[in-house]
């Protein structure tokens, strides 16, 4: 539902890239039980739901080589405070967001510059939470590059 | 250009009020445009070519049709996307979306098109088909030198295929990707993005990866694996649904029909009034249960929940203004392992905008019951109530915005916590002189105060000021965009400290000859609280240089990203590049083997850790790497006519 808005001070740097998949990361625990009951907007910023999605709606998806690819995260969170998260591709942090988060609400951050896709392999992208510390387990999403130029005109 | 729009949008407040001309179903990007079909002319052709024309210098893109990603399947050509469906359409309303993302910025443009129910002749409607569209590829690589690398040889291969019969109205058709990996975390197989349909007409059951689209309350877009029906008839479309309740991926089926955990079951129906479909209106209903936490591509904190949910929305133009209505009713279980009861509840909002002239003025209310929630919908944030009003103008050169909104929560008057009440308000500024940078200043202020707050809450009261300025500048080999964005979080509660925030983002994009492209990029953010200061930078650099057309580029990424704070309990670098040459080989090889792309590329990478923080350590990773690309496409088609 977009009771909640694209609030993008955010914004950022482009870029990066690789297919060298460092390995997985041990995920946190997870956080305890925590029960929503609404009054959720004051107190500090707490993030209690991420979500990672491709423009399919999905966590997973096929490109061409050079195809425009963006993400979109989803991110519900209570209280108010200030939000500082990177965008990381294969391990290599290709954007940052920085926001002041209030009233506790739902987020929608896209990145906004293409993902990079100039290599041929599977790539991890992951929303990386600098601010505040993440309550949750942070996933990360895949995409697979194919062979296959996006561009047969040889636009970069 | 689009970073200064994104930064003014931004500023109201009201989310609630940008919210609703978001949610309009035309968005609309000059530098994006459909060409064909029309939205405006309903397609005699079952076929349609879908056309797209994007700004020279804007690109990639995506393209998606009805919610599924066909970009693979699209040719591109210069400024022109184009697209033709291997089966005959359905009759009725089609959704194509683009998304281009690149460095200067992301745009999003969908639009609806409307089938005729008779298909054109010689238009695939009637003839007798077998299809395949898509490809196998192929990635070997070879470590040749290297530190720390764990894998010294390196293979990928993704078969990308749509196969199917059409004919008589008729079709049948399967799609998918299958991944192999021989390094990397993850699955080594990963079948994905895989759809089992059989068509007859304007009706649809698809197995697989399906999107259904209910309305805003219930389910504003649920991309699950499951089955999806649909059956459009006389301007009226039905849809029914069983889906898995959470992402899932792999082999997974996602349906289930002798346990019905983490299930979702629904349906919607949908018609339209008046010509051109200007009046819409949806009813969904879906019911399912939910383990809960977190799956694949969430992380939650989630109870186990079940619940039901049913919506209707009327959305269209009606005496030039646009307006979106909606009511919804859930019966929701929030935690089923607890003792406590499935609540009941509702939810309402009404939208409007209309321009008179040059100005536009658009409002929207909201109520989200403390019990009301969508099974489907777990991102969303409930026990609200909002107002939103804004006003823009555009007046020459100069346009002008501003905003209102107030919102508050605790709707249940649960006397054991306070109402929070949310005020806030906003104006933004913008000036485009020709030939000039354009200029974005916005200002954001609320307030946030509590009432009836009972003995021992804390309350709320705080006050929040944002100043945004952005520059941006365009010609035509270069674009450089500069933005920054000041705010102030002063909490009036006794013994809590007020927050600054700061950010600063600048970048550029520049293609100063066809074949070179560079985009470097820095961003800060700063943040001080309780006597603290954490600072986060970022510089991003990357370069495309096409050393001879069509045969030999170097392609370059890296990033510094750095993170301190003033009481040294964080300080860390991070150092990553990657340079790439790749050598187009697939013309040298067409004498031997007909290959849609071939490419022997030699990349160095480099990564390197170093955290001085309370933890200290330190990890350096290089390594060099030779690589054989290879994609076989696999596109065929047989048609004969009855």
């Amino acid at each position: 539902m977009k009771t909640t808005a694209l609030r993008p001070l955010a914004v950022a740097a482009a870029l990066a890239a690789s297919g060298c998949a460092g390995p997985a990361a041990a995920p946190p625990p997870e956080a305890p039980p925590h029960r929503i009951s609404g009054g959720a907007s004051a107190g500090p910023l707490q993030v209690e739901r991420v979500e990672l999605l491709f423009p399919n709606g999905r966590g997973e998806i096929a490109v061409r080589r050079n195809a425009g690819l963006t993400a979109r995260a989803l991110i519900r969170f209570r209280g108010s405070g200030p939000l500082l998260a990177r965008w990381a591709v294969d391990g290599m942090p290709v954007e940052q967001v920085s926001l002041l988060a209030t009233f506790g609400d739902t987020l929608t951050l896209d990145t906004s510059t293409a993902l990079p896709t100039f290599e041929p392999g599977r790539h991890r992208l992951a929303l990386e939470l600098l601010q505040p510390i993440a309550r949750v387990s942070l996933r990360s999403i895949s995409y697979v590059v194919t062979a296959e130029e996006a561009d047969p005109g040889g636009r970069p | 250009m689009g970073r200064a729009r994104r930064v003014a949008a931004s500023l109201g407040a009201l989310a609630l009020a940008s919210g609703a001309l978001a949610a309009a179903p035309q968005v609309v990007d000059p530098e994006i445009v459909l060409l064909s079909p029309r939205s405006t002319e309903p397609s005699a052709a079952r076929r349609p070519t879908i056309r797209v024309a994007i700004r020279s210098g804007r690109g990639p893109a995506l393209l998606l049709l009805d919610g599924v990603d066909v970009t693979t399947l699209a040719t591109r050509e210069g400024e022109l996307i184009a697209y033709r469906p291997d089966a005959a359409l359905s009759p009725g309303s089609h959704r194509v979306k683009v998304v281009v993302a690149d460095p200067e910025g992301r745009s999003e443009v969908e639009w609806t098109f409307t089938v005729l129910q008779r298909a054109a002749a010689g238009d695939g409607g009637d003839s007798l088909s077998v299809y395949s569209r898509g490809g196998l590829s192929l990635s070997g690589g070879r470590v040749l030198a290297g530190e720390d690398v764990k894998d010294r040889t390196t293979g990928t291969g993704n078969l990308g295929l749509t196969a199917g019969v059409a004919g008589g109205g008729a079709e049948a058709s399967l799609s998918g990707n299958l991944g192999w990996f021989s390094t990397g975390p993850g699955p080594k197989v990963t079948p994905g993005g895989f759809a089992a349909t059989v068509r007859r007409g304007q009706d649809s059951l698809v197995f697989g990866d399906v999107a259904f689209q209910g309305t805003t309350f219930t389910a504003p877009m649920l991309a699950r694996r499951g089955l999806l029906l649909t059956i459009d008839h006389l301007n009226a479309s039905l849809q029914a649904f069983q889906v898995a309740s959470r992402s899932v991926r792999g082999l997974d089926a996602g349906v289930r029909f002798s346990d019905d955990a983490d299930q979702l079951y629904g349906g919607a129906a949908r018609t339209s009034f008046f010509e051109n479909k200007r009046l819409q209106v949806t009813a969904a209903f879906l019911q399912g249960r939910s383990s809960g936490g977190s799956s694949f591509n969430t992380g939650a904190i989630d109870q186990p929940s079940q619940g039901r949910v049913a919506g209707l929305q009327v959305a269209g133009t009606l005496l030039g203004t646009s307006l979106q209505a909606e009511g919804g009713w859930s019966e929701h279980d929030p935690d089923t392992l607890d003792t406590t009861r499935a609540a009941k509840d509702g939810a309402a909002s009404l939208r409007i905008a209309r321009a008179f002239g040059p100005v536009s003025l658009s409002g929207a209310w909201e109520r989200i019951g403390p019990g009301y929630a969508s099974i489907a919908s777990p991102s969303v944030t409930r026990d609200r109530q909002q107002l939103g009003l804004s006003a823009a103008a555009s007046l020459g050169l100069a346009s002008l915005s501003a905003s209102f909104g107030r919102g508050n929560d605790n709707l249940g008057k649960d006397p054991s916590r306070p109402v929070v009440v949310n005020k806030s308000g906003g104006a933004t500024l913008g000036l485009s002189p020709p030939g000039w940078p354009s200029l974005t200043l916005a200002w954001f202020h609320g307030i946030l105060t509590a009432e009836s707050v009972p003995d021992g809450s804390p309350g709320a009261d705080s006050v929040t000021d944002t100043a945004t300025g952005a520059l941006s500048f365009s010609r035509a080999s270069w674009t450089a965009s500069l933005s920054s964005s000041l705010s102030w979080l002063d909490d009036r509660r006794p013994q809590v400290p007020a927050t600054t925030t700061a950010s600063y983002q600048l970048s550029v994009s520049a293609r100063p000859w066809a074949s070179v492209t560079f985009a470097p990029a820095l961003a800060r953010a700063e943040t001080r609280s309780s006597g603290v200061a954490r600072t986060a930078d970022l510089a991003a650099l990357s370069l495309s240089l096409g050393l001879v057309p069509r045969a030999l580029t170097v392609t370059g990424q890296g990033s510094f990203a750095s993170n301190r704070a003033s009481d040294a309990s964080s300080r860390a670098e991070q150092w990553n590049g990657v340079v790439r040459a790749s050598w187009e080989i697939h013309r040298l090889l067409a004498r031997w083997a007909s290959l849609g792309n071939a490419i022997l590329a030699a990349s160095g990478r480099y990564g390197r850790v170093r955290d001085r923080g309370p933890q200290p350590q330190a990890s350096e990773v290089w390594g060099v790497l030779l690589t054989l690309d290879l994609f076989v496409p696999l596109d065929a088609r047989w048609e004969a006519s009855p």
